[in-house]
């Protein structure tokens, strides 16, 4: 899968290996700022905590 | 024919396990992000909130008696300080412990069938030890002699350190008006419970911390001058 992705990316070696890196980057900031926000939003509550 | 079968098969294992990784990433990324992200971010907020409260204040006139039967979930009503956490600790105290309303946002939450600062009986609150601001994160360094100051709209309570007990979650008992576990308790006795959740990391068990109501200032006198020794 992800062997495939890195082929198909444009350019030589390096350039490859940046947008590789700057895709990761892009996903946990997408995680981190959208994703996990959202999650916790829905998770849901804990009824043994409300005595 | 064989081989070519073969190295499909090694394919689709192969995205299979990659994708299980990728799950695995995600799932532990989440864990960073709730303890090294959002964490900071949502203690500071709070306590950002709770310095930038006294505006609410001065806007409800009301006695706190009157003010705290229309209180509900998540609604803010008091301010609690502990120097033994950080000498500038402020968080708010809202009612009830919802997760989502309370815990989760207010910070620090008040168990609706405990009593109120001040009052006969025990005043009992609950907050996160770790992830969502984990206002109660050190609340294990609570020890003798420390001193606990909750704030409401008219009045200053100011609380001693008692005695702290681990104890499994299903012992509600600690948050009865005559706190079952705390050493010399007496029927009366105005009390205050920290609650919170023990070891670190985990929801095993709950750390209690008992405190008891040693002096009552109204608010126009100011913050107490111990408190303000303790935070310079």
């Amino acid at each position: 899968m992800y062997a495939n992705l890195f082929r198909k990316l444009p350019g030589g070696p390096v350039s490859k290996a940046l947008i590789f890196a700057l895709i990761i980057f892009a996903t946990i900031c997408l995680m981190f700022l959208v994703v996990y926000p959202f999650v916790e939003s829905v998770i849901t509550e804990d009824p043994s905590l409300n005595v | 024919m064989f081989e070519v079968k073969k190295e499909k098969q090694t394919s689709y294992l192969q995205w299979f396990g990659e994708i299980l990784i990728t799950l695995g990433a995600i799932l532990m990324l989440y864990v960073v992000w709730q303890l090294f992200v959002n964490d900071p971010v949502v203690s500071q907020s709070q306590q950002q909130q709770a310095k930038e409260y006294s505006i609410v204040e001065q806007k409800n006139s009301k006695e706190f008696v009157k003010m705290r039967t229309n209180l509900k979930q998540g609604a803010v009503f008091a301010k609690i300080y502990v120097p033994r956490f950080a000498k500038d600790y402020e968080r708010l105290i809202g009612q009830g412990t919802f997760q989502k309303v309370t815990l989760n946002v207010v910070g620090v939450g008040h168990y609706v069938s405990s009593d109120w600062p001040g009052e006969a009986g025990n005043f009992a609150v609950a907050a996160h030890r770790t992830s969502h601001g984990a206002p109660f994160a050190d609340i294990d360094r609570l020890k003798a002699g420390d001193k606990v100051w909750v704030k409401t709209n008219d009045s200053w309570f100011t609380y001693e350190y008692r005695q702290t007990k681990i104890v499994k979650p299903s012992e509600i008992g600690v948050i009865d008006d005559l706190p079952k576990g705390l050493t010399g308790a007496i029927a009366g006795g105005k009390y205050m419970t920290m609650t919170s959740c023990h070891p670190k990391w985990t929801n095993q068990q709950r750390i209690i911390v008992w405190l008891e109501l040693v002096k009552t200032d109204p608010k126009s006198v100011g913050k107490p001058f111990e408190l303000l020794e303790a935070q310079r």
